[in-house]
C-alpha cells in the first residue's frame, strides 16, 4: 500500500451500520488535515437537514454538503447531499447529479469512488464501511485499477456485511481492518 | 462506469460540433462520460469509434443520441418543500399582480418538472390560471414527454415526494396504465405550449412570471452556466422569478446586478431593473 504522505484525497463510503464508525472517524481526523475527504453515505432522501449538523457536532474538520461546482479545498469533509450523486471532476471541483440511482442508491458510492479515482489516480485512498447492498463494489475496483489504495471494513466486524463482502469478492483490498484499526489509521493521516 | 476516457468523450463532442454544429463541450465532463457509457450499453454499441461512425452517417441516430445524452429531472415533486412553497406562497403572490401569467420550463428532458407543475395547477383548479410553456432540445424529447412513460422506480420516488406535497391525495390519479406501464395522463398536457429550443429564439416573453430552471445547470461547466444564466436573466422582465435547484448556485457569475434573492434555501430569485 502506498504511504499516506502521497495521499491527496480520501473517499469514504458507507451505508447501514456505518454511521457510528463515521462519527468516531470524524472526531479523530487530525485538525488541519492537508487533504479533502469525500463522504458518500446512503441516507434517507426526504431528510435534507440535520445530517450534516449531526456529523459536524464533534468532528475535528468542517463537514459540509457541497454546492454544485464547488472548488475542492483541503481539510474539508464533503458530504454527498441527500438524493444527489456526488462526482469529483478532474479539475478538482464537485459536480452533483440527479441521474437515476445506481444500485438503488443516490448518492452512489460507485459513482463517487469512480470519479474520485479518475481525478486523483494513485493518490486516492478509499475506505468502504458496513452496508446492506452491493454499492461500492465497482467503485473500489475503479480505485484499485487506477492505482489507488483501498481499505475495507472486516465483514466480520460489520453490522451488515453485504457491501464489504461484495467488494472483497471482486477486488483484493490493500487492507481489511476492524473498526478500531480503521479509526487508528485515520487518526494518523 | 467511467470506461469512456476524457479523450474519447472529446472526440465525440468534436464530431457532433463539426457535423451538426451542436456544441456539447459545455457539459460537465464526468456526467457526460457516464452518460456516454449508458448510451453505448443501451444502444448496443461496442465503443466510441462505432458511435462516431453512426453519428457521422445517420442524422436520425444523432437525434436519438441528443435525446439520450440529455439528463432529466429524476422524478416528480423532487424537493417537496419547494413545491409546497410554490403552491402556497409564490404562485399566489404572482397571481395577485398578474393576470394569466406565463410559466416557462426551459430545456425539458423527461418532463418531471412539467408534470409536477401540471398536477399542482390541476389541483388548484380555477384559482391558478396560468399559461405553461415548455422548451425541448428536439422533437424526440418532446414526444417522450408527451408519451409520459414512467419507470416503476421513478413512479415510486414520485409517489413518495407527492405524499409530502399533498398527504391527503394520491398521485395515481394522474397516471394511466398502458400495456402494464404507467404513463402520465396525456390529457393533462393539452394546455401546455411546447417549443423547440433555438439559439435565435428567446424563451421568456413579457408575460413570463416564473422560469423553472431547476437542476439544469448541474450538467454544465461553469462557462456554460454563466452564459445560460446571463441569457435567461437578460430575457426576463423586472419581477420575473427564476428558480434553480437547491444545490445549484447563481452567485459568483458577476450577475448580481440582475437579480435579488427571494428565498436562499429554495433558490428563488427575482429579476431586478438593470442600472
Amino acid at each position: 500500500m502506498q504511504k499516506s504522505v502521497k495521499t491527496k484525497a480520501l473517499v469514504i463510503g458507507g451505508s447501514a451500520g456505518s454511521f457510528q464508525v463515521l462519527v468516531r472517524m470524524l472526531e479523530l481526523f487530525r485538525p488541519g488535515l492537508p487533504i479533502p475527504v469525500f463522504l458518500c453515505l446512503h441516507r434517507l432522501k426526504q431528510v435534507r437537514s440535520g445530517f450534516e449538523e449531526t456529523l459536524n457536532y464533534n468532528a475535528s474538520l468542517p463537514v459540509r454538503e457541497p454546492f454544485d461546482k464547488e472548488k475542492i479545498g483541503r481539510g474539508i469533509v464533503y458530504l454527498a447531499p441527500a438524493n444527489y450523486h456526488m462526482l469529483i471532476e478532474k479539475e478538482f471541483s464537485i459536480a452533483l447529479s440527479t441521474e437515476d440511482p445506481v444500485n438503488h442508491s443516490r448518492p452512489s458510492i460507485d459513482l463517487c469512488f469512480g470519479s474520485a479515482a479518475d481525478a486523483y489516480g494513485p493518490a486516492l485512498l478509499a475506505i468502504l464501511l458496513s452496508g446492506a447492498n452491493q454499492d461500492g463494489t465497482m467503485g473500489v475496483a475503479s480505485v484499485k485499477s487506477r492505482g489507488g489504495a483501498v481499505m475495507i471494513q472486516d465483514p466480520d466486524d460489520c453490522e451488515i456485511s453485504t457491501m464489504c463482502e461484495s467488494a472483497i469478492k471482486l477486488t483484493k483490498p490493500d487492507r481489511i481492518l476492524t473498526v478500531p484499526e480503521i479509526i487508528e489509521f485515520v487518526s494518523l493521516l | 462506469m467511467f470506461s469512456i476516457t476524457p479523450r474519447e468523450a472529446s472526440s465525440v463532442i468534436r464530431v457532433i460540433k463539426s457535423t451538426y454544429g451542436t456544441d456539447l463541450s459545455g457539459f460537465t465532463m464526468a456526467s457526460f462520460r457516464l452518460r456516454l457509457s449508458h448510451i453505448l450499453k443501451s444502444h448496443a454499441i461496442r465503443d466510441t469509434r462505432v458511435l462516431v461512425g453512426k453519428l457521422l452517417e445517420d442524422k436520425d441516430y444523432y437525434e436519438t443520441f441528443v435525446r439520450d445524452i440529455s439528463i432529466g429531472s429524476p422524478d416528480l415533486f423532487r424537493d417537496p418543500d419547494f413545491w409546497i412553497h410554490l403552491r402556497d406562497r409564490l404562485l399566489p403572490d404572482i397571481l395577485k399582480s398578474r393576470l394569466y401569467p406565463e410559466i416557462v420550463v426551459p430545456e425539458c428532458v423527461t418532463g418531471d418538472e412539467l408534470y409536477s407543475l401540471v398536477v399542482l395547477l390541476q389541483e388548484a383548479g380555477n384559482d391558478f390560471r396560468v399559461d405553461l410553456v415548455a422548451t425541448c432540445r428536439n422533437k424526440l424529447i418532446m414526444d417522450r414527454i408527451l408519451d409520459g412513460k414512467l419507470s416503476n422506480l421513478r413512479y415510486k420516488n414520485s409517489r413518495d415526494n407527492y405524499r409530502v406535497f399533498n398527504p391527503g391525495s394520491s398521485i395515481e390519479d394522474y397516471f394511466e396504465l398502458r400495456n402494464g406501464t404507467r404513463h402520465f395522463r396525456t390529457d393533462l398536457l393539452q394546455g401546455v405550449e411546447f417549443r423547440l429550443q433555438s439559439p435565435d429564439q428567446t424563451e421568456c416573453s413579457d408575460k413570463t412570471a416564473l422560469v423553472l430552471y431547476r437542476n439544469r445547470m448541474l450538467y454544465m461547466n461553469p462557462e456554460l452556466q454563466s452564459t445560460r444564466l446571463r441569457q435567461l436573466l437578460q430575457e426576463m422582465k423586472e419581477g420575473t422569478c427564476l428558480v434553480t435547484g437547491i444545490r445549484e448556485t447563481i452567485e459568483g457569475f458577476g450577475l448580481d446586478h440582475l437579480y435579488t434573492v427571494v428565498s436562499p434555501d429554495l433558490k428563488i430569485y427575482a429579476k431586478i431593473r438593470e442600472n
